[in-house]
């Protein structure tokens, strides 16, 4: 009942005194009756209906009578007199109003379909998130593939494909801008959010995502990027002149002064000032501690950017012997992206430099557990050449090679794993063999542009032990075209000065 | 007087679902013989949405008659919320040469499926009546009191939030907070 349900009939001013309770007027109640009777004899039933009479105002409103009609007694309990609570059980039901009901029943019908497949492509993103917010990185953007697989499944459906090519080639069902997002979002929290920045630049466009509401979640990645931008295009000139002297040559005081010019400028970040106030620093070769402080002073201002400064931070104190702070810092970013190679790697080799053989292992099952959650073979390989190094560094050299082999196999040929294999091949004086591993290695590394010192070094160490002058030449000629020598180590272990087992006993154990 | 703008506004925003509402309340009292005075849905008054009916006698009735409409209404509207706030503040999808037409279905979808949404609760002389019918002098045994109790409080509070189209404005607030902070 609403609130007008007793003000059906409008109540003349001068006659609302004498509207009276039931109970204050039943002995007026057949005369109101007779009144009512007389002037309401008008009562429409068009359409089914009990509507309103026009001259009701005229009439003189009587609540103990029905409130429609004001012609006969109310019932019982009732607002209406039995002869209209009759008529009103037969209200029709308009059939305008029953073809709406059953058009949104339809409607609703297609909606559920709709939506079902709206769920599937939803939940693989979802899934994502999730899997980002706990550092699972791979297995985060394996779940965004997934969600755009789902989606050109669903699109490929003949009934959908059709109803695409009537619509000149319309998309029914797209992950809008959904993918993207989530993507930038994995992109920062598992690198930085400079390269999530970057992302939506280069995929959405720097106007759409700064004026379109839906990016507001990540138009911060944008505003990161374009301050990296600004901070590298004013200090840039300081380096690029100086990137091919000698380190004594490098005006370090003169650039910190510079670089300090910047500070607090409108669209200049102040961390990325440190950062290269730190570059500055390797450049003039001030050393590890000079470095590390231009980086915890980034940490203080830009803690989420651990990817940016972390690794060096975390290689800087492994290469001072400081193993705690680099295990520290390689956690750091592993919380942030357990699928970050190089962090398993300083905090396996921390573990290694104080022998703790027990925890270097429990990296490399950490990895293992990693990439599972991705599901799917993500291309990182890491723990079986750590596997196996931690093998001969433990003097198995025939467990080291099964674990190479094994890697090789799944793999299909990895770069780092034919190096371990090269050095367990050296540890057992098989020059021959291990020559072959090291050019596997060389080769693999060169055609995934992942060519490193190390390889270089080991393939040189390899080919020199191994007589095969074409290939330590090769590697020779390389390593100079990148301003190289070869290590010390290698050329004074073929010289016979040391031997191999020093070789990888040595500081990090490898051949740098 | 405010207070009967600030509904009728709400209504006339989700026209579709107030209408669909009534209708299904006029339905309703003819499947449980109540009398309904008009199949006329949407009226300029206090009462857009709803059908003026007289009043019901038995619980179990009034139970119902507060219940089913609006759960038919939820029932049809939450498919189409769903789909269209799925398409266009969880995928985000946009206005492109492309994507024209399912943006447009998806804004059709939540358009219907909000209005049928946000008219889901009788009007709040239905819900009191049905909680003085339930928990007043005469009212049900413990049992069933207990049983109604979540049902009928969130009837009537929901009730409360439709007079004053404070769930409109929920409603309104929580999907623009979605789609902006997701």
């Amino acid at each position: 009942m609403s609130d007008t349900m007793d003000n059906k009939q409008p109540i003349p001013e001068e006659n609302a005194e004498n509207i009276q309770t039931p109970e204050e007027n039943t002995d007026n109640v057949e005369i109101l009756a007779e009144e009512a009777a007389e002037q309401s004899e008008n009562i429409e039933t068009a359409d089914g209906d009990i509507s309103e009479d026009d001259n009701s105002s005229s009439l003189e409103y009587d609540p103990a009578k029905c409130v429609v009609c004001q012609k006969n007694l109310r019932e019982e309990g009732s607002y209406y007199c039995s002869e209209c609570r009759t008529e009103m059980l037969k209200t029709k039901l308009k059939s305008g109003s029953i073809f709406a009901a059953v058009l949104s029943a339809v409607l609703s019908l297609a909606a559920l379909v709709i939506l079902s497949f709206n769920a599937a492509q939803i939940l693989p993103l979802i899934e994502a998130d999730i899997l980002v917010k706990d550092g699972y990185v791979n297995a985060a953007m394996n779940s965004v593939s997934q969600a755009e697989e789902t989606t050109n499944g669903i699109n490929n459906i003949s009934f959908i494909s059709t109803l695409s090519e009537l619509f000149n080639g319309q998309e029914f069902f797209t992950l809008g801008n959904a993918a993207d997002i989530t993507t930038a979002k994995i992109y920062a929290k598992g690198y930085t959010e400079v390269d999530a920045g970057g992302y939506l630049v280069q995929q959405v466009g720097e106007d759409e995502v700064m004026s379109n509401p839906l990016f507001l979640s990540v138009r911060k990645y944008v505003k990161e990027y374009n301050l990296y931008n600004n901070t590298q295009k004013a200090v840039y000139d300081y380096f690029s002149a100086y990137e091919s002297l000698d380190s004594q040559e490098f005006p370090y005081e003169e650039t910190i002064k510079k670089i300090n010019s910047h500070k607090n400028k409108d669209g200049i970040g102040n961390h990325y000032l440190e950062h290269y106030k730190c570059y500055a620093a390797i450049l003039a070769d001030k050393g590890y501690e000079v470095q590390n402080e231009y980086l915890l002073e980034m940490e203080k201002l830009y803690p989420s950017g651990i990817l940016i400064y972390g690794a060096l931070l975390a290689d800087n104190y492994y290469q001072m012997g400081k193993y705690d702070k680099a295990i520290e810092y390689a956690d750091k970013m592993l919380a942030q992206n357990r699928n970050y190679s190089p962090a398993y790697e300083l905090k396996f080799t921390s573990y290694l430099a104080t022998d703790d053989f027990k925890n270097a292992e429990k990296v490399c099952d950490d990895i293992a557990q990693t990439n599972n959650k991705a599901g799917t073979d993500n291309g990182d390989y890491t723990e079986y050449s750590l596997r196996a190094r931690l093998l001969w560094e433990q003097g198995d050299y025939e467990k080291a090679l099964v674990t190479c082999e094994e890697g090789i196999e799944i793999s299909g040929g990895d770069a780092e794993i034919y190096r371990q294999q090269a050095i367990v091949y050296l540890l057992r004086k098989d020059y021959k063999k291990a020559v072959e591993s090291a050019n596997n290695a060389y080769q693999f590394a060169y055609y995934s542009s992942t060519l490193d010192l190390q390889t270089l070094n080991t393939a040189a160490l390899c080919a020199g032990l191994a007589k095969d002058d074409e290939l330590y030449e090769t590697m020779e000629s390389t390593l100079q075209s990148y301003g190289y020598e070869i290590s010390t180590l290698v050329t004074d272990c073929i010289a016979g000065k040391i031997t191999v087992e020093e070789v990888f006993s040595s500081v990090g154990g490898d051949v740098l | 007087m405010i207070s009967t703008i600030i509904y009728l506004i709400g209504k006339l925003l989700t026209f579709p679902g107030a209408y669909l509402k009534g209708f299904f309340e006029h339905l309703c009292g003819r499947v449980f013989s109540i009398p309904v005075e008009s199949s006329q849905y949407l009226r300029l008054t206090d009462g857009c949405g709803h059908v003026e009916h007289d009043t019901i006698n038995g619980k179990a009735k009034n139970f119902f008659y507060c219940l089913l409409p609006g759960l038919i209404t939820s029932a049809i509207g939450a498919p189409m919320l769903y789909a269209g706030f799925f398409g266009l503040f969880l995928l985000k999808v946009s206005f492109t040469s492309t994507t024209s037409l399912i943006f447009i279905v998806y804004c059709i979808l939540f358009y219907l499926g909000f209005s049928l949404c946000a008219n889901v609760y009788p009007l709040m002389e239905d819900a009191l009546a049905l909680w003085h019918s339930i928990y007043g002098k005469d009212g049900a045994n413990i049992f069933v009191k207990i049983i109604l109790f979540v049902p009928v409080v969130n009837i009537v509070i929901g009730a409360f939030f439709e007079k004053y189209s404070i769930n409109v404005l929920l409603m309104t607030v929580s999907a623009a907070a979605i789609a902006l902070f997701i």
